[in-house]
């Protein structure tokens, strides 16, 4: 019974080493896959909602500019599937170390 | 810094010239009997000028990439050639010797610019179609 609370109190300092490690981590000024991602989708999300907005204007004769909707879907398009391939990517890596045997 | 798209902003401004130039074939076109115009005088015979912009230059960041440029659409110019006069006496445009003159503009030289700026349209756009190709082609490189 006596020897548990000394148990505790150590992993109190484990976990308080983890989040150390952690604090360091977010620290070193790299920003982290999630922020990545998460800017890369928004920026892919952006692109693909100005194309869709300059598709409207085409169809409903605000603008005459085939070529330049065209080539903004386009962008969209390469956009979505640079991140479609990047996700891909990560999930294979993923699963990479999910079937490593320990 | 020239981006992935960069070329797909070069060949657009091509495009956009091209488009250009076809407007004003055909007002040249439609108008290759007109006598008169608010100024005066028969219908003159309207030519683009084409003027290259530096990529660079125009958003203001010196890079390597010097010499690649955009095109634009300078101005439009009337040409001035005579017009071609024809002996029409019953036409309320005759002048007093009954000669009607006619617009400066030529049928056949207007089709063969047609043809042309229908070429350097599809040009455009099979350079826009090698861009996107390459990006897929590199995104499959993860693949």
């Amino acid at each position: 019974m006596s020897g548990i609370a000394p148990i505790s109190t150590q992993l109190a300092h484990v976990d308080g080493a983890l989040d150390g490690a952690k604090t360091e981590k977010v620290h070193d000024g790299l920003p982290t896959f999630g922020e990545v991602m998460g800017g890369v989708v928004a920026s892919a999300n952006e692109r693909s909602k100005f194309a869709g907005d300059m598709a409207e204007a085409f169809a409903a004769g605000a603008r005459d500019d085939i070529h330049g909707t065209m080539i903004a879907l386009s962008k969209a398009d390469v956009e979505l599937r640079f991140v479609g391939a990047v996700r891909n990517k990560v999930i294979d890596a993923f699963y990479e170390l999910w079937r490593m045997q320990l | 810094m020239l981006g992935v798209f960069s070329a797909l902003e070069v060949a657009a401004s091509g495009l956009s010239a091209q488009r250009v130039r076809m407007n004003t074939i055909a007002s040249n076109l439609a108008n290759v009997r007109t006598t008169r115009t608010p100024e005066g005088g028969p219908y003159k015979r309207l030519d683009p000028v084409f003027e290259a912009v530096d990529i660079e230059r125009l958003r203001g960041t010196p890079s390597l990439s010097q010499g690649v440029s955009l095109v634009q659409v300078q101005r439009v110019v009337e040409d001035n050639r005579p017009g071609t006069l024809v002996y029409e006496p019953g036409h309320p445009d005759a002048n007093a010797q009954g000669y009607v003159e006619y617009p400066n503009v030529h049928a056949v030289e207007e089709m063969v610019n047609m043809i042309t700026a229908s070429r350097a349209y599809e040009a455009g756009i099979t350079s826009i179609e090698s861009v996107k190709q390459m990006a897929r082609s590199a995104i499959e490189i993860g693949r």
